[in-house]
Parts: C-alpha cells; sequence; structure tokens
C-alpha cells in the first residue's frame, strides 16, 4: 500500500544517507559553538515565559523568529541547496514562518505564552524540552556523532519542534502558526523515512497529535465531558 | 601512477581489438537492432548502438544519488576514485540528469581532474515543464558536464516530452547533440514510452529492467528491437532491493560457468545478455563495487538458455 507514495517520495530524494550526515556534519563544525549559544537562548525563552517582564512574549517569538531566518538562509540555503534542489523552498519556508512570528508576535503582540500551563501546556514544555536535550541526543545516536545532532536554533527539526512546543504553551489556539511548522514535520518525516532514519515516525506522531489537540479543543472538551463520564 | 596508466593502455588496446573484431563479425543486419557482441574472458562485451553502428560497452555508470555530494571535497575525491575504477573496467557511458542535485557538477569537475572531458559518452536528461527552461538547462548541462557536446540527451520521465523532443531533435540536426531519447523508471507510464516510440524517431531509450523487473519484455523491448532504438537499463538492482532478497544466500553454482563472483555481476550479466539491451547503469558510491560491477564486462555471457535457469534461481530464493 505505501509502494506507490514511496515511488513517488523516491523522485524527490537525490542523496544518500550518508552524504545527508556529512552535509549535517560540515555545517555543525562550521557554525560551532552556535547550538551551545542557542540552547542558552532556548532556556532564556522558558525564564522570560514565567516571569513578569512586559516584553516577554515579544522577546520569546523574536528569539524563535531569528531561528528560523537562520535555518532558512544559512541552512537550507547555502548549506542543504548543495545536494537538494528543493532547498530553496525549504528556505522559503522557514523565512515566512520567521515573518509571521515577527508580524503577529513582535509588532502586534497576538501570540502570548502563558505562565499558567493547561495540560496541552505542559504537553508543550514536554515537547519543548525535548527538541532542546533530547532531539539533538536521539539524532547523533542515529547519525553517529554529535557533530552530525540537529540541534535547537541551528538545525532545521529540532527548531521546528521546539517551536510546536512553544506554540502550544500560548494562551489563544494559535492554529495559523502551526501550519508551517507542521508542514516541515511532515516533510522532514518523509525525507527520514525515505534515508531510513528511525526520527520519522517521530517527527510526525507526536507534533500532530499535539498540534490537533491545539487547533481542535473542542475534541479534547468533548472527550472530557461526554455523556458516559458525567 | 605508471601501473595505473599501463593499465589504462592495455584496457585500451583490448577495447579497440574487441572493437575492432566485432566490427567485422557485423553484417548490416545486425547493426539494425542492440546485438550482443561475442565477449571473451578478456574482452569487454560491447553492443552496437542501432542508429550509428557505435559501439558502446554493455556497462555505464548511473549517478542518482550517488555522485550529488556538493562541495563536500572528501565526497568529492571519493567519485573521482570510482570514476577512475569505472574508466579502468572498460566504462564509457555515465548517466545523469538535472534533478540529481549536484551530481551534473561533480560528474565534470571528476572529468576534468582525470582529463576525461571528451573521452567518455555523455548521457544526461531535460528535465522542466517547459520549453524555453529546457533549451537552458540543457546549455547548463553542458557546461556542467565540461563537454563540447552532450552525447545522448534524453527527455527525463517524460516531461514534457512532445515539447522536449522538438527541441532535441533541432539541436540533434544542428549536430549539437548526438543522440535523443526518453526515459522512464520504476516501470511507470509504459503505454505512453510505447505511443512515443511508434511515432517518433528516437536512438535511445532508457526504463527500468532487471532480473525481477522485467515488465519491458513483453513490449517495449521488442519495438525496441523492431525501430532499432538501443536501451538503457536502470535500476539494475532494484536500488538495492536485489541484494536484499539474497542477503545470506550462496550464489548459484551455476554462476561460475558465466564467470560471475557475487551477485553484482550475476545480475548485471542477466540484464546485459538480454539481446534488446544495449546498455546497463548501476550506481555506487563504493570504488570496491564498481570494480565488481565492471568486471561484469568481461567472461562468459549467459545464453537464453542460462538466462532461463537464472530465471528459475532467483524466483527460487
Amino acid at each position: 500500500m505505501l509502494e506507490p507514495l514511496f515511488l513517488f517520495l523516491s523522485d524527490f530524494l537525490m542523496f544518500t544517507p550518508e552524504n545527508y550526515v556529512r552535509l549535517l556534519t560540515h555545517y555543525n563544525q562550521a557554525v560551532w559553538p552556535l547550538p551551545l549559544l542557542t540552547l542558552l537562548l532556548g532556556a532564556v525563552n522558558l525564564m522570560l515565559i514565567k516571569s513578569r517582564y512586559r516584553h516577554r512574549h515579544r522577546l520569546v517569538n523574536l528569539s524563535l523568529a531569528c531561528h528560523w531566518l537562520w535555518v532558512g538562509l544559512v541552512f537550507h540555503c547555502h548549506y542543504f541547496s548543495a545536494i537538494n534542489w528543493a532547498a530553496p523552498a525549504f528556505a522559503l519556508l522557514f523565512t515566512v514562518q520567521a515573518a509571521l512570528l515577527v508580524f503577529f508576535g513582535v509588532f502586534k503582540h497576538n501570540i502570548r505564552y502563558q505562565a499558567q500551563f493547561t495540560a496541552i501546556g505542559y504537553s508543550g514544555l514536554l515537547l519543548y524540552l525535548f527538541a532542546l536535550l533530547l532531539y539533538p541526543a536521539l539524532t547523533a545516536y542515529l547519525h553517529q556523532g554529535w557533530e552530525s545532532a540537529d540541534y535547537y536554533g541551528v538545525g532545521a527539526d529540532a527548531t521546528c519542534l521546539a517551536t510546536l512546543g512553544l506554540l502550544l504553551m500560548t494562551a489563544g489556539r494559535s492554529r495559523y502558526y502551526l501550519i508551517l511548522p507542521l508542514l516541515w514535520c511532515l516533510l522532514s518525516a518523509a525525507m527520514a523515512w525515505m534515508m531510513a532514519f528511525k526520527q520519522s515516525l517521530l517527527l510526525v506522531c507526536i507534533p500532530f497529535v499535539l498540534a490537533l489537540l491545539k487547533a481542535f479543543p473542542a475534541v479534547v472538551y468533548r472527550a472530557k465531558n461526554s455523556p458516559q463520564r458525567r | 601512477m605508471i601501473n595505473k596508466l599501463k593499465q589504462t593502455r592495455r584496457d585500451f588496446i583490448k577495447l579497440s581489438a574487441a572493437s575492432l573484431a566485432a566490427g567485422f563479425c557485423l553484417s548490416p543486419l545486425t547493426l539494425l537492432s542492440a546485438r550482443p557482441v561475442p565477449a571473451g574472458k578478456s574482452r569487454l562485451f560491447t553492443k552496437i548502438i542501432p542508429a550509428t553502428g557505435e559501439k558502446l560497452p554493455a556497462i555505464g555508470m548511473g549517478s542518482w544519488m550517488t555522485f550529488n555530494v556538493g562541495q563536500d571535497q572528501g565526497a568529492r575525491q571519493n567519485c573521482r576514485q570510482i570514476l577512475t575504477a569505472f574508466f579502468n573496467g572498460g566504462g564509457t557511458l555515465i548517466d545523469s540528469s538535472p534533478m540529481y542535485g549536484s551530481s551534473e557538477e561533480v560528474i565534470g569537475y571528476c572529468l576534468g581532474q582525470l582529463k576525461r572531458q571528451n573521452k567518455h559518452f555523455s548521457a544526461t536528461k531535460v528535465w522542466t515543464p517547459f520549453q524555453s527552461s529546457g533549451v537552458k538547462q540543457i546549455h547548463d548541462s553542458q557546461q556542467l558536464w565540461g563537454v563540447d557536446n552532450i552525447d545522448l540527451m534524453q527527455v527525463h520521465n517524460l516531461l514534457s516530452w512532445e515539447k522536449h523532443l522538438e527541441t532535441l531533435e533541432h539541436l540533434k540536426r544542428e549536430g549539437q547533440i548526438r543522440y535523443i531519447g526518453i526515459t522512464t523508471s520504476h516501470g511507470r507510464r509504459h503505454q505512453e514510452m510505447e505511443k512515443i516510440m511508434q511515432t517518433r524517431e528516437l536512438d535511445f531509450i532508457q526504463l527500468t529492467y532487471n532480473i525481477l523487473d522485467r515488465e519491458a519484455e513483453s513490449r517495449l523491448l521488442p519495438l525496441a528491437r523492431e525501430k532499432g532504438i538501443a536501451v538503457i537499463a536502470n535500476r539494475p538492482f532494484q536500488r538495492k532491493g536485489l541484494f536484499r532478497r539474497v542477503q545470506g544466500k550462496a550464489l548459484p553454482a551455476s554462476a561460475k560457468a558465466i564467470d560471475c563472483h557475487n551477485w553484482a555481476q550475476y545480475f548485471l550479466k542477466f540484464i546485459i545478455s538480454h539481446p534488446d539491451i544495449s546498455c546497463a547503469i548501476p550506481a555506487t558510491s563504493q570504488v570496491a563495487h564498481m570494480q565488481e560491477n565492471m568486471a561484469a564486462l568481461k567472461g562468459t555471457i549467459p545464453d537464453e538458455k542460462f538466462r532461463a535457469q537464472m530465471l528459475n534461481d532467483i524466483q527460487g530464493i
């Protein structure tokens, strides 16, 4: 059943897993020690969310937007495009997401984070911590080396997962800001699947379940208040 | 270095001798179809391109994924070594496409390093929905390969084939390319390919053919023979599928009779022994695998009866 999908996707995977890992290694070596700084900024985001500083929401959104812009312009446009002709399109996706975060999160002040977490907010926090700490470790294990790991703020997947985590902690439903990160999760999962990297399933399942809960809270509400439960 | 040079010269002399001998044996009738030229223990197995009678070693090199290494200097040196092993093994046809990322540029880089820009058979593709950008893409390919002319230009996966074939026919008339063709893979769009073969004048077609994917045998290969079209077989190992199938299994005892020492040679000899297949194009990123592949150009080639036995053996695994 999956064969036609595999055939379709195989047309778009034009590099070997080894070459992809080598590219990640070169990229990480070139930008080192930036991943350490972005990890620190990731921790600062959490502190800001818990603080009462007036511009905390704007600062978190600006920080996220910078990461998306960096990944789009530096990783996709400069590095990944050397082996993937679709990378400029990915760069555009990341740049648009950065623009959305700046416009709605910094100027319009529409993306606000909750200091008191709901159940979905806690899921977002877990996803955020996972993206910051465990996802780099997982990819380092799967790609056989820390130099080829996917780091928050530098690597596409970790940045995307962390953003989804943070957006789950927002007060509003934030459906529209979830679209591009979810789209990237799908694309990246497809690429990982084609390269037989085991994180592919994880890239699809976790964000989608959490995003659905966020985007359609009515489903959660109805499930909680169904007649059987009463 | 001297040894390498000697080996190249020796191979060249062998290839020339084999080609000359083959040329004497050929009647005008055999020139019309891609018939096998008998190979000996040391001679290379070549086929005839029906459109011109030009001889072509029956194993070429694909570059899907394997040559798309970008600016990675270490990986580029590996590609250069692979190409060296390919030429040392007697190969000439290199197949690529603009769809393969940096492959064309890397091939051009390696050919430049090896000073072999115009000493091979370059086969690439046009892959764009628009006719105007197709023309630019063809010229870009020439520059990327660093060659005076591309030998074979194909329409990739039949994308906008009507418009691109017009362009290719024009470029062929002008002498900018020598051969034109169309491609498909994974057994897709065979009916459309058949229609094009019947209505347009093609020199080459490229399709998926291997010991397990033999759909082309029923209509496309007989039609290619009838029309005098050379056939390039892609996915000769079903991307690694055939190796997975035989993993841990010993080669059939009969493989020795056709001078096969590993599964790669077994699979390749099955393909190139088909009278209507002109060339198989395995891709690899390992020098040792390239050497194994190219060794299939030598030694005994299975006949029809032996091919039936090979099919029987593989289906039993």
